[in-house]
């Protein structure tokens, strides 16, 4: 059992304005939780106030059931991956590995076949007796992840572990990841500003903004039907295309609608005179812009009130000038004043 | 490439020949005074005191060997040796636990501690003589060891240099230290110390230097011939030899053994001493 509950969370930095206000938290046992918010929005506060590394103003930690106040760091049953990896540049890979074992007073040949086995998950067994400074950076992601595993501690807490990687091998990363966490079974928690890592690798994404929870989902979820504007703008690249429903002339709709918005992999690009297909939006706009991704193109449309993006798959994409986009009435999202979803059946 | 290397070596001679007739001509004003004081004790009165005898015509080995064998100085050196090794231990030993709690932990009325550290760093230690004497005369530590070295226990210098290379390992390190169950002891002496051991190593040579060479307080402390230190020991030297008929070859090779001991120690760890010098404490990279 390690499901963990933050509660009722206020945390300042001194005599600042708290940058968590009252927050309420639940996180699934045995889930790869994303915890995914714009920079400076709190995401590493809240997972060092897990780990007991940063204290609290009020509220309590739970793990596992269990209280956590005043229980040290080493002592919750977490392990922690830093965004820097933080290993000790005087010790070999394994006394790196070793040294949360030994200060656990595990006897030596426990020791030795936790280490075998964990190096063994991360393929790491031929570069026991390097220095850190030794390794490449993805080396040194492993060592880190080793460290982690050599405890078997219930939760694992992870920090931006990918920022320092290129991009292919963040992909690879991410991969093995997801394998780790099928293997071991048990609760990661995970914190990225990047919504392609929070969208591949989670079972469960808390997206954050300012210290406060915007919605708390399965990704599918996240994508296909946010809360509110907010998740709308975070989750997509490019994100959510939103314009005014006034702008849009649609007729039929409640009047709590004042946002429609549809994801830009559902615009259609239309020559101003083609047919206009039944039950859709429509806004005529200046096609100024048109970026090849391989095998997705992404259009700009300038219309009088906004800009628009529209990503389509399409191998002749339409020619710079006057077109139209249409979004059908299936794929559109509709917001009230307060930026809140509103089904419209 | 070869020729371009070739070409830009010779392009910098002229400059490291002057680099090094400067250096070279600093080292031999730096070493002169030593190496004359060294010879000085190979030679007789009459040639000590012609100044154009650079080289004595039949060095007196037996001016050193009275001094070894037949004088109080080898004992002061050791007296020296000791007390300076001890209070440098301890000096270490209480700047390094002083510097981790000041940079690592978090407690209340840490900055209020730290300015009083500060501010007693502030104070002329000549200003403190009289309190302290006082103070070991209460407790009866005068004229021990004990008390000499129990006035010397802390060096803020050293507290104060130890925390700028703690300050400079990554809050992460200590962190992943707390996470992988380490004690406080454990943190600093397995994860903090040997990413600064180069600061240690510079701290303890500095001051054991300040150690053996220090004179006013040690002589205002002990009283006891036997147990002076090297620099009140040398000057005892001088005195009972007389005024009129001071041995100048004897107290040459005196003052020459006295500083052989810090000699021997700069060149055992001047690799490292060199190496700390300006240099990060390796957390990069
Ligand atoms: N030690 C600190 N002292 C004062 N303010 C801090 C401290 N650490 C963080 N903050 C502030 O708290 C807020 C949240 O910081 P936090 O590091 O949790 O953000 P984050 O979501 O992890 O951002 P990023 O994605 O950039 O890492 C920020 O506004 C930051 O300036
Ligand atoms: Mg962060």
């Amino acid at each position: 059992m390690s499901s963990i509950k933050l509660k009722g969370i206020t945390k300042s930095y001194g005599k600042n304005t708290p940058v968590i206000k009252n927050l309420n938290l639940s996180i699934t046992d045995g889930g790869f939780t994303i915890l995914l918010g714009p920079s400076g929005c709190g995401k590493s506060t809240i997972l060092r106030i897990i780990a007991g590394l940063e204290s609290t103003d009020i509220g309590s930690v739970e793990i596992g059931g269990r209280d956590m106040s005043g229980v040290e760091p080493g002592d919750r049953g977490v392990a922690m991956v830093f965004q820097n990896y933080a290993l000790y540049p005087t010790m070999t890979v394994r006394e790196n590995i070793e040294f949360g074992l030994k200060n656990m007073k595990i006897p030596k040949a426990e020791r030795d076949e936790r280490i075998d086995e964990s190096v063994r998950m991360v393929g790491l067994e031929d570069f026991l007796d390097r220095k850190p400074k030794s390794l490449s950076g993805g080396q040194r992601q492993r060592v880190a992840l080793a460290r982690a595993i050599v405890k078997k501690s219930e939760v694992f807490l992870m920090d931006e572990p990918l920022s320092n990687l290129d991009a292919k091998l963040r992909a690879q990363i991410r991969t093995d990841l997801i394998e780790l966490h099928r293997k071991l079974g048990i609760t990661f928690v995970y914190v990225t500003h990047d919504q392609v890592e929070a969208m591949s690798m989670g079972t469960e994404i808390i997206l954050l903004e300012a210290g406060a929870v915007r919605q708390q989902a399965v990704p599918s979820r996240l994508y296909d039907a946010p809360e509110n504007l907010f998740a709308a703008r975070f989750i997509g690249s490019p994100p959510m295309n939103v314009v005014e429903a006034k702008a849009l002339g649609a007729v039929g709709l409640p009047p709590a609608v004042k946002h429609i918005a549809f994801r830009p992999e559902k615009a259609l690009l239309m020559r101003a005179s083609s047919p206009l297909p039944y039950d859709a939006v429509r806004i005529r706009g200046e096609l100024t812009a048109r970026e090849m991704l391989g095998d997705r193109v992404v259009c700009k449309v300038k219309t009088d009130s906004c800009c628009i993006y529209a990503k389509t798959a399409d191998e002749f994409p339409p020619e710079y000038g006057t077109v139209t986009v249409v979004a059908h009435r299936e794929h559109l999202h509709f917001f009230d004043d307060d930026e809140r979803r509103v089904e419209v059946s | 490439m070869e020729s371009r290397a070739v070409k830009q070596k010779f392009k910098h001679a002229p400059l490291s020949v002057l680099k090094l007739a400067v250096l070279a001509s600093l080292g031999f004003a730096m070493i002169f005074p030593f190496l004359w004081m060294a010879v000085s004790a190979l030679k007789t009165r009459q040639e000590l005191l012609d100044f154009s005898v650079i080289l004595p015509a039949v060095p007196q080995w037996g001016n050193y060997a009275q001094v070894l064998l037949d004088s109080p100085i080898p004992r002061y050196i050791a007296n020296s040796v000791f007390v300076s090794a001890v209070t440098v231990a301890y000096q270490l030993f209480s700047g390094a636990l002083l510097a981790y709690a000041v940079v690592f932990m978090n407690f209340r009325g840490k900055g209020a501690l730290f300015a009083v550290v500060l501010g007693c760093y502030m104070v002329p230690g000549a200003a403190t003589y009289i309190p302290c004497y006082i103070l070991l005369a209460k407790m009866g530590l005068l004229d021990t060891y004990s008390g000499l070295i129990i006035s010397n226990l802390v060096s803020i210098f050293g507290v104060f240099l130890l925390r700028q290379a703690f300050m400079q390992i990554p809050a992460e390190l200590y962190e992943a230290a707390r996470m992988d169950n380490a004690g406080h002891w454990k943190t600093l002496w397995r994860v903090v110390f040997p990413l600064t051991r180069p600061t240690f190593i510079s701290f303890a040579l500095i001051a054991l230097i300040a150690c053996y060479n220090n004179y006013m307080w040690p002589s205002l402390i002990t009283n006891s011939p036997d147990l002076s230190l090297v620099s009140q020991g040398l000057r005892h030297f001088f005195i009972e030899s007389g005024a009129y008929g001071t041995n100048w070859a004897l107290v040459m090779a005196a003052s020459t053994l006295v500083t052989a001991p810090l000699l021997l120690l700069f060149a055992l760890i001047q690799k490292w001493f060199i190496a700390s010098i300006g240099a990060d404490t390796g957390v990069k990279g």
